[in-house]
């Protein structure tokens, strides 16, 4: 007992001193102080009167139903986190255009060699970071070298891939150029308008083991986009506010005075702070709330299609699975169509393979092979030998063992209610089909671990505008953390060895045409659709356009009239 | 007295620690680590475990444990593995947020509790005691989530567009966007409004069960002699209910404010979720799901924390209010 | 004008959703400064009388029937407004309950329990009305009444708390003082002290005192007269010492026999067998008669009635000492001292229990 207590004392006495400043604290503290006070003073210099016009100036405030990660592209790699860094605060060196072409953005413009393999970006000389400091092509170098660096853990190394590594890759011409060496791949500009630029002159110092955790990301960005950090509440809301010093060849600062991002993680309440003008854009709807918004007067819903899909993996590894015909007849089975439309709707489209409908790869035609077609199903799995030899609706194999597949899912309604008609349909074929619902961090660990502890998972999947799915079906990859299905098909190899490399989408569009006909014969996975991004806008909101770029690719240009404007 | 509390307090220490432990455990145990939330398709598993490295998940347990306890003894409860933001921070910022809904709330809940208990005692087997009766019982027994959304609909959705009503109050959220540029009498009218929603779902929850405790106590204490004696001294009804029975009648509900105490740290999750009020509820279940630990262990620790003091609390109280019990010289 | 003149009180009280009635037409008369002992057995309905009388019924959801009639000082409080009601209880009349353990409110101080009766009767400050407190702790014999006042229930034993019972009863100066069993939970040293307080204060102030207990005991050392009530009703009454010398109802022989009589070891207690019945479920005819070792069969009939009689067996009664006994169910209205004896004398052996009057009642 009184061990107990003195240890108890101790304890106490050590809480009383967690009052006292810790050192490891105060460093971060001091970063973030020292930045934001930078930061103010530098737009203290430059914001004046700002420009005069009737579109200068409100509010808007975008409710999400999830918290986003931060403004540092080193670490923060969701949806959310990757669209504020590319189109709030932070730059790329080039935009898409509303045809996904690159238009010069933090770059003027930019030449390619004749060999293809020596890029060149000529960067605009007047972008400054929120503090004023230049944005130079030292800034992109060290974006480029920090990404590479593996102590980094940058979330999206695919996109340097075909780099030359380090210093080779890399080289500073003059402050405003810079030029990148690699091995000819396609659609290389890709990765320089999804790679947003961080600033050299704050993190060069920073070891890059702790980049990903610098207050930079989540406590104080500072970046040199159309829209300054303000401040920000975890699980609340980021403030933003214009950024006055934005390059007017760029259009120069935003209409916005501000910009919110708010939390709202109940679906309903978000679709009521649509309803009563607390939010002027509810990103990532729920289906049937989008009527509800319609309905509305003063409300739209926009809606366009997007670059994540679902599907429904199989596990190749898994000796019932491992049959091509049988993964075909889960497909064949499956109304795709049906369950879409009950669903979304007009508002997705059927996929066959990884290949988005915004994609220009996407070929609408190649789904007719596959239709729902549960007689050919039953053949299918008639010749992979599973009969039902008892009469309880469910085939057998040889041995007597169920057709009985696990497909696991995490807490989601409408992943539930897909899992669910998959179920009743395929038990239509004979198939004993068993949704199962987890934790999501249980389903990524069972999926991606080397034990690969699952039958049939049930996920969604958003594809960069560089397709390469190399990591989830090369047979080189097996291994990987993607190769779900554990395809290994020497056809698909060669086509994934050679997409990546052919620059002219001329001459690739034949090969992914072939890509996707063997896709359909090997059927990894059963692809669903590709559903459309959803969001309410309040209509005082002006010029929102959402497209496959994302909900925040327009948000320079949205405007707010002044009688429409929030009075708080 | 002080000298008794604090050895309370102390020797909840070592308990919650063990607690605390055991949820380390736990977590330590469950499928999934927290560098997942990082993956992203593309992701190569040297990238992957480069993040864990970084984030110090690399290390066996044992020292990743140890990490832990000299942060916390430390004080500073270490670093968020989500953010990076210290674990302290993280908390001192939602903490004031909880604590403002849960102490209103709860105020709320007694006054309106007690007030319903003592009616309904002192009409018993009246309409008036069944209607109250049958109301606490239905939102007492009502999901309380599916009343949050009701009173959404209600109070700010309808409100304002379908019935016209003059004041339609805001969903969710602690302010207004905007809040900053208020002046300071429109910013506490703001706060106001935006506390009203949440506090009264949540004080709509806890009160049938406060007001069924009363009632309860009450009409136990009703049938005492001394209420006989109070009345047969020509004391007024009011005062034989409000002020000799009631104060007999609150000794055992002092259990339940021991019981409600925690929430002022913890937060309900629901309220916290549905209303988008960033409180400690949430910040636990989010840190829960990203099994960032360090913000789960300091969580836990605090919550089993304010379970102890509010035991404590309701100890020091059943002193104050009933003499009987008194330490010492009282 | 008596202070207190009961006619034909019968009150009920719900228990299991029955009404009980629990004093079943009782008439009773109190004149300034009498004391009148109340004796009778737990459950005759001593309690609901004393009720009653202070008008509290309701609150234990009781009520009393129409057609009673109790006044005090000429005013009708059956029926009373509660505002003029309130202004009696503790005022004019002032009732001190059988157990000072459970009836002083444990959360509040001796002193500011008095003070609260001192406040609702009369009008005083703070510093006055703590005045009073001590003035009347004192009076009723609680030392150092400074600091008692400031003591918790709890801190006191238990006469020092029916002396504090006491004082709040004296708080508001009435005319008519309730003691209901006030000294059963006490120990016997104390039980006398308490007794002689009584007493004392009652002489010393004028008060009526309406004394209750099972104890014929406890009433005989206070009270000059003595009301039997047994089953809610009235089965004897009269002079305490008359009563003590020939009870003339079997009940109240039972109960004195039931006493235990220390100066006399050649008495042989006899308590009387069996219980009274439940309030909700009283016999036919005689309510005492399943218990009366001289019951005949008419008893279990017909309920005889009460009767006045004269002083001495045998002898003229005086005017004005009258002395009534009857069966329990007895008549609706006191009968005089000696008036309609006369008739009827001749069928007194019909109801046995009424031989010991001498005299008789109508036939019903």
């Amino acid at each position: 007992m009184k061990q107990v207590l003195s240890c108890s004392l101790l304890t106490a006495l050590f809480l009383m001193g967690a009052c006292a400043d810790d050192p490891d604290t105060r460093t971060m503290d001091g970063f973030c102080e020292t930045a934001l006070a930078r930061v103010d003073s530098f737009m203290a210099t430059v914001s004046g009167d700002g420009p005069e016009g009737v579109r200068y100036g409100g509010m808007a405030v975008v409710g999400a139903p999830a918290e986003m990660g931060g403004m540092n592209a080193f670490a923060h790699g969701d949806a959310g986190a990757v669209q504020h860094q590319l189109f709030v605060n932070l730059m790329t060196l080039v935009q898409y255009d509303e045809k996904l072409e690159p238009v010069p953005y933090l770059a003027r413009s930019w030449e390619l060699s004749e060999d293809e393999s020596e890029l060149t970006f000529h960067l605009r000389d007047d972008v400054r970071w929120h503090d004023g400091e230049p944005t130079t092509a030292h800034d992109v170098a060290f974006t480029f070298l920090t990404a590479m660096d593996p102590r980094t853990g940058f979330p999206n190394p695919a996109f340097f891939q075909h780099y030359l590594p380090g210093e080779e890759g890399v080289e500073v011409v003059d402050s405003f150029t810079v030029k990148f060496r690699f091995r000819p791949h396609s659609e290389y500009m890709d990765t320089w308008r999804a790679v947003a630029i961080m600033p050299r002159h704050l993190l060069a110092d920073v070891p890059p083991e702790e980049l990903a955790r610098h207050p930079i990301g989540e406590v104080c960005p500072v970046g040199n986009g159309p829209f300054r950090f303000v401040s920000r509440r975890p699980g609340d809301r980021w403030l933003f506010e214009a950024n006055p010093a934005f390059p007017d060849g760029l259009g120069g600062r935003p209409f916005l005075d501000r910009y919110t991002y708010r939390v709202i993680p109940e679906q309903t309440i978000l679709l009521a702070e649509l309803l009563t003008g607390g939010v002027d854009v509810h990103v990532a709807m729920f289906p049937n709330h989008a009527a509800r918004a319609e309905a509305e007067p003063g409300l739209r819903v926009v809606s366009f299609p997007y670059r994540s899909f679902l599907f429904a993996g199989w596990n190749s590894r898994v000796p019932k699975l491992s049959d091509p015909r049988v993964r075909r007849a889960l497909t064949l089975g499956v109304n795709r169509g049906q369950i879409m439309q009950g669903i979304h709707g007009e508002r997705a489209v059927v996929v066959n393979s990884g290949i988005p409908p915004v994609h220009w790869a996407f070929d609408p035609s190649l789904g007719d092979s596959l239709p729902y077609d549960p007689d050919q199903a039953r053949s299918l799995l008639e010749g992979a030998g599973w009969v039902d030899r008892n009469g309880d609706g469910i085939r057998q194999d040889s041995e007597g063992s169920p057709l009985r597949i696990e497909l696991i899912l995490n807490q989601n309604q409408e992943r539930q209610e897909v899992a669910e008609i998959m179920r009743v349909q395929l038990r239509e074929v004979g198939v004993d089909l068993r949704p199962r619902v987890v934790e999501f961090a249980t389903l990524m660990g069972r999926i991606t671990s080397r034990q690969r502890d699952f039958e049939g998972v049930l996920v969604s999947w958003e594809a960069e505008f560089r397709l390469d799915e190399r990591d989830q079906f090369h047979s080189a990859a097996v291994d990987g953390l993607w190769a779900f299905s554990g395809t290994r098909d020497p056809i698909l190899d060669r086509y994934l060895d050679t997409l990546p490399i052919i620059t002219d989408r001329g001459e690739a569009i034949p090969v992914w045409r072939a890509y996707q006909s063997r896709i359909m014969e090997v059927q990894p996975y059963t692809y669903l659709y590709s559903a459309y991004r959803r969001n309410g806008v309040n209509e005082r909101l002006r010029e929102v356009v959402m497209d496959a770029r994302g909900e925040w690719a327009s948000i320079r240009g949205w405007w707010i009239a002044p009688e429409d404007r929030r009075t708080p | 007295m002080l000298v008794y509390a604090a050895r309370r307090v102390l020797a909840a220490v070592p308990l919650l620690l063990g607690v605390a432990t055991i949820v380390f455990v736990v977590l330590a145990l469950a499928p999934g680590d927290p560098a997942s939330m990082y993956l992203r398709p593309g992701m190569s598993p040297e990238t992957l475990d480069q993040i864990r490295r970084n984030m110090g998940l690399d290390a066996p347990l044992h020292v990743q444990y140890g990490r832990w306890l000299l942060s916390f003894l430390q004080g500073d409860f270490g670093q968020s593995l989500a953010s990076g933001i210290p674990v302290k921070d993280r908390i001192l910022e939602v903490l004031p947020n909880t604590l403002l809904l849960a102490a209103v709330a709860i105020l709320l809940a007694f006054v309106a509790g007690i007030f319903l208990g003592v009616m309904q005692a002192v009409r018993q087997h009246s309409p008036l005691d069944s209607v109250l009766s049958g109301t606490s019982l239905f939102f007492y027994s009502m999901p309380s989530f599916w009343l949050a959304i009701m009173m959404v609909l209600v109070f700010s959705v309808n409100a304002g567009t379908v019935w016209g009503w003059p004041v339609s109050l805001p969903p969710s959220g602690m302010v207004s966007d905007g809040y900053d540029l208020l002046g300071p009498m429109a910013r506490v009218r703001d706060r106001l409004l935006h506390l009203v929603l949440p506090a009264l779902t949540l004080t709509l929850v806890l009160t049938g069960g406060i007001a069924r405790y009363v009632r309860n106590s009450m009409l136990e204490v009703i049938r005492q002699d001394y209420i006989r004696t109070a009345r047969a001294k020509g004391l007024p009804e009011w005062q034989v209910v409000w002020k000799h029975a009631l104060r007999n009648a609150l000794i055992p509900v002092v259990t339940l404010l021991g019981v409600y105490f925690p929430l002022l740290l913890s937060g309900t999750v629901f309220i916290e979720y549905v209303f988008a009020w960033p409180g400690m509820g949430r910040l636990m279940v989010d840190s829960i799901l990203l099994e960032d630990y360090p913000v789960v262990l300091a969580g836990t620790f605090l919550f089993g924390g304010m379970v102890v003091l509010g035991n404590l609390l309701a100890d020091l109280l059943y002193g104050v209010v009933d003499p009987r019990i008194r330490r010492g010289d009282g | 004008m008596s202070l207190l003149e009961i006619r034909n009180l019968r009150s009920v009280f719900r228990t299991r959703g029955e009404e009980a009635r629990a004093v079943d037409g009782v008439d009773l008369t109190m004149e300034r400064g009498e004391a009148v002992g109340l004796v009778g057995e737990s459950g005759s309905g001593k309690t609901v009388l004393a009720l009653s009388i202070l008008g509290l019924l309701s609150h234990g959801s009781g009520r009393i029937l129409p057609g009673s009639s109790i006044r005090l000082r000429g005013e009708e409080m059956v029926g009373m407004k509660e505002r003029r009601l309130r202004q009696i209880r503790g005022g004019a009349v002032a009732m001190v309950f059988q157990e000072p353990m459970t009836s002083l409110n444990p959360v509040f101080t001796v002193g500011d329990q008095v003070l609260e009766a001192v406040k609702a009767h009369r009008a005083m400050d703070g510093r006055e009305g703590w005045a009073e407190v001590i003035r009347l702790l004192r009076e009723v014999g609680i030392p150092e009444p400074e600091q008692r006042a400031g003591a918790y229930p709890h801190q006191l034993s238990g006469g020092m708390r029916q002396r504090a019972m006491i004082a709040m009863a004296l708080a508001g100066s009435p005319a008519l003082l309730i003691a209901d069993e006030p000294t059963s939970a006490l120990d016997v040293t104390v039980q006398a002290q308490i007794l002689e307080l009584l007493k004392r204060l009652q002489s010393r102030f004028h008060m009526a005192l309406l004394l209750i207990s099972h104890d014929v005991g406890v009433v005989s050392r206070v009270c000059q007269t003595m009301v039997v009530l047994y089953a809610g009703k009235v089965v004897e009454k009269g002079p305490t010492q008359d009563i003590l010398r020939s009870p003339r109802h079997p009940y109240t022989r039972g109960l004195l026999g039931s006493r235990l009589f220390l100066k006399d070891r050649r008495r042989v207690l006899r308590p009387i067998p069996g219980e009274v019945p439940e309030a909700n479920a009283w016999p036919e005819g005689c309510r005492f008669h399943p218990r009366c070792s001289e019951a005949w069969h008419l008893c279990g009939r017909e309920e005889p009635r009460l009767v006045a009689m004269g002083l001495g067996r045998g002898a003229g009664a005086r005017e004005g000492d009258s002395r009534v006994v009857g069966p329990p169910g007895g008549s609706l209205s006191e009968v005089g001292p000696t008036d309609r004896g006369g008739e009827g004398r001749s069928r007194a052996r019909s109801v046995r229990c009424w031989l010991f009057s001498g005299d008789l009642g109508e036939e019903t």
